[in-house]
């Protein structure tokens, strides 16, 4: 053991009491003060501050008195802070470099109007880039896309579409870096269709998969590309990107009506 | 339990407790990147519940309070071992390990909570994702620290914790109130600053 004189400084267990009834008077104060705009709204502006000083009372209370860095050699310190202070800078760069590369999201609308040129045409996939057939733009066209940042989600959640209608989705990748497709899918089956998808390294959708309505292949940022089908009966459906592990948040309900 | 002595190091410093702030520094830049996930994507989920919907503020200002006092019980176990009074580092260090536990009862009620009355799981949005994820290695940064006190009590009868060999406390120390400050970032940064500024 280092019963070296760098540790003969400890402090005793009153301050420690001490330390710790600060600690407790802190919490209470922000507990406190999450309440004040209720009473003085004047004040919102401030509140955030006070939480970020708040706070770093505490951890510097904890810091130079419970885990002894006010008495323990400074070697211990450099540690501590230089780790700290790499974890604030990567938080600060993370956080200007996302809301550089962010930007502000683009959202397209879905058009609410609906297709009822009904034909037993079959499901196609058409994939191309910034360009569209001359036999999709003879109905309506739904337009979705993803995030214009590399977050996993689809610009909208919902979609609506009439029975026995022909429909074209036209899905454009919005992202930085992201691929991503669009998959109709059977109610409910779209955390399994990504899972038979993992076959197919390409597309990300499984051969003859029973549940697959219709699909937008694999699409890389800044390319567009549409699929043209008949809706199938009414009910509801899903879509969904079948990327490995963006089919836990991108995702939406494919509405067909009577 | 043999230690080297303090000659054999070229810093004068036990290798031990170099190695613990190192470790600690390094965890500091693991939760770091954590908290900045979190942040970076806080406000950007496309569906609900957001961080107002679900976190309830009185709740966790309790178990921060009962984290927050299972570090002064540390200290006082700490300040007893080095004192020699084994009995009473036994009381504390089993305090501590009871503070802690409640802590992760605390967070086993929340996560629930959310899951079963707040529609909130890791798969539901951004916000879900990032929350369990932080706060998740959170609590599990806090079982093992729970384990870890529990088993320098049980060394407490073997004889191996005098008071010149309270060096294996004072790691086990650094690393409860390094979890303990981890939560008090994560209590402003996720809980007050994400439910006041929805």
């Amino acid at each position: 053991m280092q019963s070296s004189a760098h540790e003969a400084g400890h402090p005793t267990p009153a301050t420690y009491a001490k330390i710790a009834s600060i600690l407790a008077i802190i919490t209470a104060i922000e507990f406190g003060i999450f309440y004040v705009p209720d009473y003085a709204p004047g004040l919102k502006s401030t509140i955030i501050p006070a939480f970020v000083l708040l706070s770093a009372v505490k951890f510097a209370l904890v810091g130079m008195f419970y885990m002894h860095l006010k008495f323990d050699h400074r070697l211990f310190s450099g540690f501590f802070v230089g780790g700290l202070l790499l974890a604030t800078t990567v938080i600060l760069a993370l956080m200007a470099l996302f809301a550089i590369v962010s930007g502000e999201r683009i959202v397209v609308a879905v058009p609410e109007e609906t297709t009822t040129v009904g034909h037993d045409a079959d499901t196609t996939t058409d994939t191309t880039t910034g360009t569209t057939t001359d036999a999709a733009m003879a109905a309506p066209t739904h337009e979705i896309g993803s995030a214009s940042s590399d977050e996993f989600v689809f610009t909208t959640d919902s979609m609506t579409a009439a029975a026995g209608a022909e429909v074209t989705v036209r899905f454009t990748n919005n992202a930085v870096t992201q691929q991503h497709n669009w998959v109709l899918v059977q109610d409910g089956t779209k955390d399994d269709v990504a899972t038979a998808g993992l076959v197919d390294p390409v597309n990300w959708i499984g051969p003859d998969d029973p549940n697959v309505i219709a699909s937008v292949n694999l699409i890389s940022p800044g390319e567009s590309a549409q699929v043209t089908f008949t809706a199938p009966e009414a009910g509801t459906y899903q879509f969904v990107c079948t990327f490995p592990g963006h089919n836990a948040t991108m995702f939406g309900t494919f509405e067909v009506t009577p | 339990m043999e230690h080297a002595p303090e000659h054999e190091t070229t810093t004068g410093i036990d290798h031990r407790k170099m190695l613990i702030w190192v470790f600690l520094g390094s965890e500091c830049m693991f939760f770091g990147s954590l908290i900045a996930t979190y942040l970076i994507y806080y406000g950007q989920s496309v569906s609900g519940p957001t961080p107002a919907d679900v976190l309830d503020i009185p709740t966790t200002t309790v178990s921060t309070f009962v984290l927050l006092m299972s570090s002064f019980s540390m200290v006082m176990a700490y300040a007893n071992i080095r004192r020699g009074n084994v009995r009473n580092f036994r009381i504390w260090i089993l305090c501590t390990a009871f503070l802690g536990a409640t802590f992760l009862g605390f967070q086993v009620f929340e996560f629930r909570h959310f899951a079963v009355h707040g529609h909130l799981t890791p798969r539901t949005n951004l916000f879900g994702s990032t929350f369990f994820t932080l706060t998740g290695f959170h609590g599990a940064h806090v079982t093992v620290g729970v384990v870890w006190l529990v088993s320098l009590f049980g060394y407490s009868f073997k004889g191996d914790l005098t008071p010149d060999e309270g060096l294996s406390v004072d790691i086990a120390a650094l690393y409860w109130h390094f979890v303990d400050i981890v939560w008090i970032v994560i209590f402003t940064a996720v809980y007050l600053i994400g439910v006041f500024g929805k």
